[in-house]
């Protein structure tokens, strides 16, 4: 899809009016796609509305890849539904678990990056893909733990996924930042490592801090502020490794105006057009 | 079990209880790191719950709704079994109504209980209804056995409180001065172009309109409605449901 500019804005309900009414400048927008689970309803309503206006990414919260009890089909039948639907250019989710049984935990947690969990990520990966009978991307998490079963790097079991199932990358930079600051990666690697046509789609975001233990500070991603400066410093350097791809600021807490939002992607130009 | 199930399972565990092992975390200060999870998992879905039942939230103001909230979080048979969380919250009302400390607030549940089905009537799907000549053409020894297919972003609720009166007060956000009698009212919630509503209607009217939603023809439902209520007005109640396009089609 040719896209009117690589930026993109998350699409949240405060804005959906002045969205339809404004027309704003910017690329696209990108919603979570279970917010959209219910066809029926007033937000599908002005989704559709704006998809009219707009190319939309579906971007996936719940499907819980890495969960051992395997994808629910009811998830993917309403995510196809909504595809279907809203004919978005991007669908997403991520590389974390959520769902025990019949249990569902509302966060994006991490997994432990091993062989046994590779297979079981690609599996159900697959079995996405073929089901939705098209490409998705994964997102890089951001984590707060690592776990003793892991032995391989976040990033080569992400290479490893997109070598074994065609998916392609969605490299959240902020998530970089914050993994790597939490559990001392270095992120200038971590982009490095990705082979340069595998990411189709950039995030950016602000995040915030929070002490755990005297002198033990984590990074946790709030998406509740601007967008720091060693993150900028990051996504120049994916812009320059992977080209121009989509790019898509993430504010989701503590949301600010409209244009707000618009000034602070636009900061992006920068490095998109320099 | 596998090595990725056993992780996946003591993960679970440790959210649910503080003072499960954490052998599987390799990181440092390994209780805190996980509390960032823990955190995030029950402010999504006190957020939800929030989003949902706003009007709880108000009669019972921020901090003693996130209490209950959580205790409502923390009990695992009340965790959501999609990755859709609008799909959850309906266990809410029942818990609300179990809580020993909420028990002055006898009429807590029914609106609780209100603004459950205002929700799943904002997520329905829409339906056009049914233009009222379709009635007409119903050839009159026919029109006793017809049974009604409703919209389906109609709901019924008989209420054991003034659900109304509730609404008003904390659309006035003065949810203290809420001085109720236990007195019934009914209510047909609906949606029309996007817009939920509340119609209060007498329980004669809402027994009626109960009937034919349960799937009864229009005959047994003229026949059971009147044994109880003797004076419900037919005409006008059939004109209710044609006159706010709540008849999908007839069956």
């Amino acid at each position: 899809m040719n896209l009117s500019s690589p930026l993109g804005i998350g699409l949240r309900q405060p804005h959906y009016q002045q969205v339809l009414l404004e027309r704003p400048q910017i690329g696209w927008f990108e919603v979570h796609s279970e917010n959209f689970f219910h066809l029926g309803n007033a937000a599908v309503e002005i989704l559709c509305e704006i998809a009219e206006h707009y190319p939309i990414s579906l971007h996936g919260v719940g499907l819980s890849l890495g969960s051992t009890d395997g994808i629910q089909k009811q998830h993917l039948l309403r995510l196809n539904a909504l595809i279907k639907t809203v004919k978005p250019f991007l669908v997403s989710e991520h590389l974390s678990w959520g769902r025990l049984g019949q249990v569902v935990m509302p966060d994006l947690l991490p997994i432990p990056y091993n062989s046994e969990s590779l297979n079981l990520f690609c599996d159900h990966i697959n079995y996405t893909q073929d089901f939705l009978g098209r490409e998705i991307l994964i997102e890089n998490p951001s984590s707060y733990l690592t776990y003793k079963s892991s032995d391989q790097a976040e990033v080569d079991f992400l290479v490893s996924i997109c070598e074994r199932t065609q998916a392609k990358i969605l490299l959240d930079v902020n998530n970089i930042f914050v993994s790597c600051s939490n559990h001392g990666w270095d992120p200038i690697k971590y982009i490095d490592a990705i082979p340069k046509n595998a990411v189709k789609e950039l995030h950016i975001a602000g995040h915030s801090l929070k002490t755990i233990a005297q002198e033990k500070v984590l990074r946790i991603d709030t998406h509740d502020q601007a967008v720091c400066i060693e993150v900028w410093e990051l996504y120049k350097m994916a812009i320059n490794r992977f080209g121009i791809v989509p790019t898509l600021l993430e504010w989701d807490a503590h949301i600010p105006s409209l244009e707000c939002l618009l000034q602070e992607v636009y900061k992006a130009k920068a490095y998109v057009f320099a | 079990m596998s090595l990725l199930e056993c992780t996946q399972k003591s993960f679970y565990e440790a959210i649910l209880d503080k003072d499960s092992a954490l052998d599987f975390i390799a990181s440092n200060y390994s209780s805190a790191c996980l509390d960032i999870y823990r955190v995030t998992i029950i402010e999504n879905l006190r957020n939800s719950l929030a989003l949902t039942f706003p009007g709880v939230c108000a009669l019972l103001g921020d901090e003693c709704f996130k209490s209950a909230a959580y205790f409502f979080i923390i009990n695992p048979n009340h965790l959501p079994k999609t990755g859709c969380l609008d799909d959850w919250g309906e266990d809410f009302p029942q818990f609300l109504a179990k809580q020993p400390q909420l028990q002055h607030l006898s009429y807590l549940k029914d609106y609780a209980a209100y603004e459950w089905l205002l929700h799943l009537a904002y997520h329905a799907d829409c339906a056009t209804a049914i233009d009222p000549i379709e009635l007409e053409k119903i050839p009159e020894d026919r029109i006793e056995h017809i049974r009604f297919k409703f919209i389906p972003s109609m709901f019924l609720y008989n209420a054991a409180f003034p659900i109304d009166l509730i609404q008003a007060q904390i659309n006035q956000a003065d949810a203290s001065s809420i001085i109720l009698n236990q007195n019934n009212t009914g209510v047909v919630i609906t949606k029309t172009e996007q817009q939920v509503m509340s119609l209060f209607v007498n329980q004669d009217d809402l027994a009626f309109f109960k009937y034919l939603f349960d799937g009864e023809s229009l005959g047994q439902t003229i026949a059971k409605t009147t044994e109880k209520y003797p004076d419900v007005n037919v005409t006008l109640a059939i004109h209710f449901l044609l006159s706010h396009s709540l008849i999908q089609s007839l069956l």
